[in-house]
């Protein structure tokens, strides 16, 4: 390459270097959370919060709020991320369910988030769930999954409350169809109107909780890309 | 000669005769009765001279005859069984086969016996030993030519087999511990002449068990057999080598006069495509034939699994479910690096906390590049990762080692990633630098509806599938599709004077590119599930274009037919081939030029023009032995559209060329087991094989003379009648 090939480049480069990439694409490509069941008030800026702070430390650029959906809804197969979580199970026919599960079998991703031990929602979403899948899809999340090492290295869910359990899913095609955790992560995210968070953490859980929530959409996002033999030499490194 | 005999030839039927025969013993038992009242001695002759009369009733109705017979005798036959296997073409043989069967050196032998000729190679010929033509048999099958041979004499007289051969044996039936029974059970002695040439130099080498296909980047084991005869004390050196590997070798020590010793060689083809593997053993001064040191096998060399490089700029939803596809694809290998951090986001957590790892980029443009078939740039910019500097080292990835590649978009591909200009930039299919994405939801059109890439639902409309799927989300503007270039698909709002691409293929020197400028396929999977459950055209669809940019052949526009990978000598190359427009119709009128290379030839080029149908004929005369090269460029309207490779093995020595033999043990077993002889046809010809003497005789004439109508004969019979009536009467009986 002559020099101005090269000065060309050294250009282009810089231009890329610090412009921050244009949106051509509008909003309809960047990643959204979808939330079904009726939004927690209390909890209800969590989403936006982790929107907020995947886009500060992460590549991934995120619509900043979350779109609200109900299983009938023809906009929910165009949101492969969807959050469930509440006080109770909305009253779903069998159809919704039906819907539901076609839409975690052609690569949706659903998380579970249950706002403590024993959380009646979670329990019976999952228990829905499962018995539309094969019995070797339910799985416990031990610290080796993947989903903790997806962005930062974890032990284990972090949210407002510590488990008791270890998180559990449900496997489709090798990869997480669905996440069940009862550490109310919306609970660790989300902060009042006046900016103040709505539940005090002990100190670095809410960091922690940050970084789960992080590892989740980035594990949505990206599967087992972290399981691939090109990182493995580098985590193990880092893990002990 | 004559001979004569008793032959009977009865008056009566047989059941006349019985019943006559019933009728005098009763008659006989009937006498004995009325005789009571004479003295046992006289009652005994009595019997005496009746049963004389009824014998000689019975005997003279069964009508006695003389046959005399004029008798020949038939020489045995002497089976003269030539090998007719292309090993036995060797000019010298050729010219002592002739010697052996000339009419004056086969007198003796025609003299003395019946002479039948017949040739073999993998089964029986016939054979004409006043002209012989050329041997040329492909294959060996010694055991099975004498099972044939002896079942077709049958139970004939044989006085012996001449196996006229090397008595190299290609079917490996000399192996089995069996062979001796069945040569046993023949039950004709076989002697043999074979060449005298035991003792003459010569070296050889062959592939065995050649593998009919071979996995690029896999090693295989060749197993290579080298033969060695009068060369004892020598060390021969093996070479080989194939296209883009290093050349190897070898060496053998020669241990015995008659040697063999076989060799395991590894080797890992690098490049896809038929080529050929080529092995010489070092000849050495005065050996018998030099042909057969050199070794040229023609293999095709495939993938066995994809190696796919998707790079990302960022995990989107694009990004995460092409990934899937590709993961879940058992034949990809898949390696990603998607950007999950850039240099703008927080870093305020330590790299200890964090899996990121460092952009291998060194390792995945320079170190490990050629090692893939596809390269994937999907809204991936290149200039903050310093993958600038590699950016020279894909376009050659494409340009010179045929790899694929293929930019997908998003605000980081094209001319928003600052490709414009770069290496990368000229090996895209469209040119850069349209303008601002248009973010747009739309449906796109089709353009080349017959291109494999588009085979989204076969037999239906590609439009009418892609209509019924959600809409994409906003497009790169492509710039004009570069010349030879096919747009698969475009805009809505495309026209000559505006044109949109969206999704557009080319061939780039001997790779393959794509630009596909949407960042939002992934509607065709998810999306698309909520209405047509089961259908994968986002599946189909990565599906192909990812072997198309592989340089699958079955995706090329230009096709061989007719065209084999071995060509006899001598003779002219004839062959087809066919090109496709950018529709995938056939081309009319396009232009394809052939480069023919040898190694000891000056290039040749053929030009020829394709019909209707897309089919251009081509003969090529005077082709030199050897491997020759076929590169093919196809042009149409002034654009070079495709390019085809291929190799041609003309006229290469056969398997029956490279054992020359002669094969002492088998010749001695053969000999040994049927007790016949193994002789030198040097020293020898077919009237010092031991013949076994042997005849048959054949009848030639044969005359009756009736002896019942003689007066004797009646006599015979009519003299005791009387004497027994005469003393009847003088003994007074009733």
């Amino acid at each position: 390459m002559d020099r101005r090939g090269w000065l060309k480049l050294s250009a282009a480069g810089m231009a890329g270097l610090f412009a921050p990439p244009a949106w051509a694409f509008g909003e309809a490509t960047r990643f959204a959370f979808g939330q079904l069941g009726a939004p927690d008030p209390v909890r209800s800026g969590a989403w936006a919060r982790l929107a907020l702070e995947l886009g500060q430390r992460t590549s991934v650029t995120c619509q900043p709020r979350p779109s609200a959906l109900s299983l009938e809804d023809a906009a929910l197969f165009r949101h492969p991320f969807l959050i469930l979580s509440g006080a109770s199970l909305p009253p779903w026919t069998e159809d919704a369910w039906q819907r539901l599960h076609r839409y975690l079998g052609a690569g949706g991703f659903l998380f579970l988030d249950g706002r403590g031990p024993g959380d009646p929602l979670v329990q019976q979403a999952y228990d829905r769930l499962a018995r539309r899948f094969s019995p070797e899809a339910k799985l416990r999340l031990d610290r080796e999954h993947v989903l903790f090492r997806s962005f930062y290295l974890l032990e284990r869910p972090m949210g407002r409350v510590l488990a008791s359990e270890p998180a559990r899913a449900l496997v489709q095609d090798g990869r997480l169809a669905v996440v069940a955790t009862e550490v109310d992560l919306a609970g660790a995210l989300a902060r009042d109107a006046f900016g103040a968070w709505s539940f005090d953490l002990p100190s670095g859980d809410r960091e922690r909780a940050v970084r789960f929530g992080v590892n989740l959409v980035m594990y949505a996002l990206c599967t087992d890309y972290k399981a691939d033999q090109v990182h493995i030499p580098f985590l193990l490194k880092r893990r002990r | 000669m004559e001979r004569s005999g008793l032959d009977f030839q009865p008056l009566v039927g047989s059941g006349w005769l019985f019943f006559l025969g019933l009728c005098a013993c009763l008659a006989l038992y009937w006498s004995w009765r009325s005789s009571q009242g004479l003295s046992p001695r006289r009652r005994g002759l009595l019997l005496a001279l009746r049963s004389l009369l009824v014998f000689g009733v019975v005997i003279t109705l069964s009508g006695p005859s003389l046959r005399k017979e004029r008798v020949r005798r038939i020489p045995g036959k002497a089976v003269v069984l030539v090998d007719r296997s292309a090993s036995m073409g060797v000019e010298a043989r050729e010219e002592a086969v002739a010697r052996l069967l000339q009419p004056e050196a086969l007198k003796e032998l025609s003299s003395n016996y019946r002479v039948q000729f017949q040739g073999f190679s993998d089964g029986l010929e016939g054979l004409d030993p006043t002209a012989l033509g050329p041997a040329e048999g492909e294959d060996t099958d010694l055991l099975g030519a004498l099972e044939a041979m002896g079942r077709h004499l049958g139970d004939q007289a044989i006085a012996g087999i001449a196996l006229i051969s090397d008595a190299v044996d290609r079917r490996g039936s000399f192996r089995s511990p069996e062979a001796e029974a069945r040569l046993k059970a023949l039950g004709i002695p076989v002697s043999l002449l074979v060449p005298g040439e035991a003792t003459g130099k010569d070296g050889g080498v062959e592939l065995l068990d050649p593998p009919k296909l071979a996995f690029v980047r896999n090693t295989f084991q060749a197993k290579f057999r080298v033969r060695a005869r009068g060369l004892k004390g020598q060390r021969l050196q093996l070479t080989y080598h194939m296209p883009g590997i290093e050349e190897g070798s070898q060496w053998v020590e020669v241990t015995d006069d008659i040697f063999e010793k076989d060799l395991m060689v590894p080797l890992k083809p690098v490049r896809v495509g038929r080529q050929v593997l080529t092995v010489e053993l070092s000849p050495v001064l005065g050996e018998n034939q030099i042909q057969n040191n050199r070794l040229e096998v023609p293999l095709q060399v495939v993938r066995d699994r994809l190696r796919v490089l998707q790079v990302a700029g960022e995990p989107t939803w694009d990004v995460r479910f092409l990934r899937r596809l590709l993961k879940e694809d058992p034949g990809i290998d898949l390696i990603s690096f998607f950007i999950l951090r850039t240099h703008g986001d927080s870093n305020e957590v330590p790299e200890e906390e964090l899996s990121l790892i460092p952009f291998p980029e060194r390792e995945l443009f320079m170190e490990q590049l050629d090692t893939f078939d596809v390269v994937i740039f999907q809204d991936f910019d290149f200039a903050p990762y310093s993958v600038g500097r590699y950016l020279r080292h894909v376009r050659d990835f494409v340009l010179e080692n045929g790899g694929g590649f293929v930019m997908v978009g998003g605000p980081r591909s094209f001319t928003e990633g600052g490709y414009a200009g770069t290496p990368v930039g000229e090996i895209l299919p469209v040119e850069l630098g349209a303008g601002p994405a248009d973010q747009r939801f739309f449906h796109p059109r089709v353009t080349a509806q017959g291109h494999p890439i588009l085979d989204l639902r076969p037999g239906q409309s590609v439009q009418g599938l892609l209509d019924s799927l959600p809409l994409l989300a906003g497009h790169n503007r492509l710039g004009r599709p570069k010349p030879g270039s096919t747009v698969l698909l475009v805009h809505p709002e495309h026209s000559e004077s505006r044109p949109e691409p969206v999704m557009v293929a080319s061939r780039m020197g001997r790779g393959r590119s794509l630009a596909i400028g949407v960042d939002s396929l992934w509607n065709w999977q998810l999306p698309a599930a909520e209405a047509k459950a089961g259908q994968r055209p986002y599946y189909r669809f990565w599906h192909k274009a990812l072997r198309w940019l592989a340089g699958d052949l079955a995706y090329s526009r230009l096709q061989w037919s007719g065209l084999s990978e071995r060509h006899p000598s001598g003779k002219p190359l004839r062959f087809r081939m066919g090109l496709k427009d950018p529709q995938w119709k056939p081309q009319a009128n396009g232009q394809i030029e052939l480069r023919l290379e040898h190694r000891h030839e000056a290039p040749r080029k053929v030009q020829a023009t394709t019909d209707e149908a897309g089919w251009a004929g081509f003969e090529i005369e005077d082709l030199r032995d050897g491997v020759w090269s076929l590169k093919a460029v196809a042009s149409a309207e002034g654009a070079e559209v495709a390019q085809l490779e291929g190799v041609v093995l003309v006229g290469a020595l056969g398997p029956e060329r490279r054992e020359l033999g002669p094969d002492g043990a088998i010749a001695t077993r053969i000999a040994s087991a049927t007790g016949g002889e193994v002789l030198n046809w040097q020293r020898h010809d077919l009237t010092d094989v031991p013949w076994k003497a042997v005849w048959t005789e054949r009848v030639e004439a044969v005359e009756w003379t009736p002896l019942w109508n003689r007066p004797w004969m009646i006599l015979l019979w009519l003299i005791p009648g009387l004497l027994a009536i005469l003393l009847r009467r003088r003994w007074n009986l009733a």
